[in-house]
């Protein structure tokens, strides 16, 4: 399943957000999806979700875009580009479709909620997949 | 016609009980004398007590009594501001007028139907430090805690009730002041109630900007002492 499908389960699960938190969560979603799990693995892995937040809130104060934003994300989480190409297009049009202000200010404001419905989402997903198994 | 001070509103509703002289005292305190005056708190003229018998030696907010400078025979209270200032439990437990009846809120369900009735003439004190005089500082159709009062209407009724619900789902006052759900705590209830936490969650933001709100909905959600 990739990062677009996984958010659209978010929100019939849990309630649709606005275009720019929707956006926020996008690239949350797709940051966490795409990290260096080499780097971010092992025991580091334990306090993963409750470092995420300070880190894309350190991230918001790189610059005035999102293209700041998402460099210093992708340094911070060692992130490569997303697998599937619904998830490229999803991310180049988060990362351009303007007002780049208000998605900053979601990340910055609603950190923690916003990571806490990629973390949802995440454990639906590994839910279902034991259910499979 | 003069408007009554909120003081002696709830003196009134109180009974006009006499003040509590004694205080902490060891020794026998009588009555202080009375003269005729102007009440430096309501600004109600009538017999008055001088203040040195009605505020303690450490008490140094002077000059939040309005009226203070209108008797010229210096600073003294009527008797509704003497009891109002020397009603020590006042400080220390929440205190309610609702319809026309003060009483102590000796109970977290109590308080909590107190602030769900609380009318444009009632008011609730909920003391936090207790230390600090609430009742003369106290105003109608408000809660007043130790520095501010709150203003109290429908919409905090509201939020209350999701304050309540939060609650009874599990989150402590500490995780009711995060901006997100804790974690633990969220995937320790129901898939249906996560819904409902992360809806409702949002709600409480301007009483997370305003920490008195939380602290008075806390005391009136917390359990009973057994």
């Amino acid at each position: 399943m990739n990062v677009v499908d996984l958010i659209a389960g978010n929100a019939e699960r849990y309630g649709p957000l606005d275009l720019a938190a929707g956006r926020a969560e996008l690239l949350i979603a797709i940051a966490h999806a795409t990290r260096d799990r080499d780097v971010w693995g092992g025991e580091r892995a334990l306090t993963y979700w409750d470092r995420l937040p300070e880190k894309i809130r350190t991230a918001c104060y790189a610059g005035p875009t999102l293209d700041h934003w998402w460099q210093r994300i992708s340094t911070t989480f060692g992130c490569s580009q997303p697998r599937s190409d619904d998830d490229r297009a999803a991310l180049a049009g988060a990362l351009g479709g303007g007002d780049d202000g208000a998605v900053i200010a979601v990340l910055r404001t609603r950190t923690a909620a916003i990571c806490l419905r990629v973390r949802l989402a995440h454990q639906a997903r590994r839910a279902e997949q034991e259910k499979m198994l | 016609m003069r408007v009554m001070h909120p003081a002696e509103v709830i003196w009134y509703g109180g009974g006009q009980p006499a003040p509590n002289w004694q205080g902490k005292a060891q020794h026998d305190r009588p009555t202080p004398p009375t003269r005729p005056g102007v009440c430096a708190l309501t600004g109600t003229p009538g017999p008055v007590v001088a203040g040195r018998y009605v505020l303690s030696g450490l008490f140094t907010k002077t000059d939040r009594f309005r009226c203070r400078d209108i008797d010229p025979a210096g600073l003294a209270f009527g008797p509704a501001a003497c009891w109002a200032i020397r009603h020590r439990t006042a400080m220390q437990r929440p205190y309610a007028l609702i319809a026309g009846t003060f009483a102590e809120v000796t109970t977290p369900a109590g308080l909590y139907a107190a602030l769900t009735h609380l009318g444009p003439r009632d008011v609730v004190t909920v003391p936090q430090s207790r230390q600090k005089h609430l009742l003369p500082w106290a105003e109608l159709g408000a809660v007043r805690t130790d520095d501010e009062t709150l203003g109290w209407g429908a919409e905090q009724v509201r939020l209350l009730d999701v304050y309540a619900t939060l609650r009874t789902l599990g989150f402590g006052e500490t995780a009711l002041c995060e901006s997100a759900p804790r974690w633990p705590i969220l995937t320790k209830i129901a898939a249906a109630d996560q819904l409902h936490v992360l809806t409702l969650w949002p709600a409480l933001d301007p009483w997370r900007r305003h920490i008195a709100y939380m602290d008075v909905a806390a005391r009136a959600t917390r359990k009973e002492k057994t």
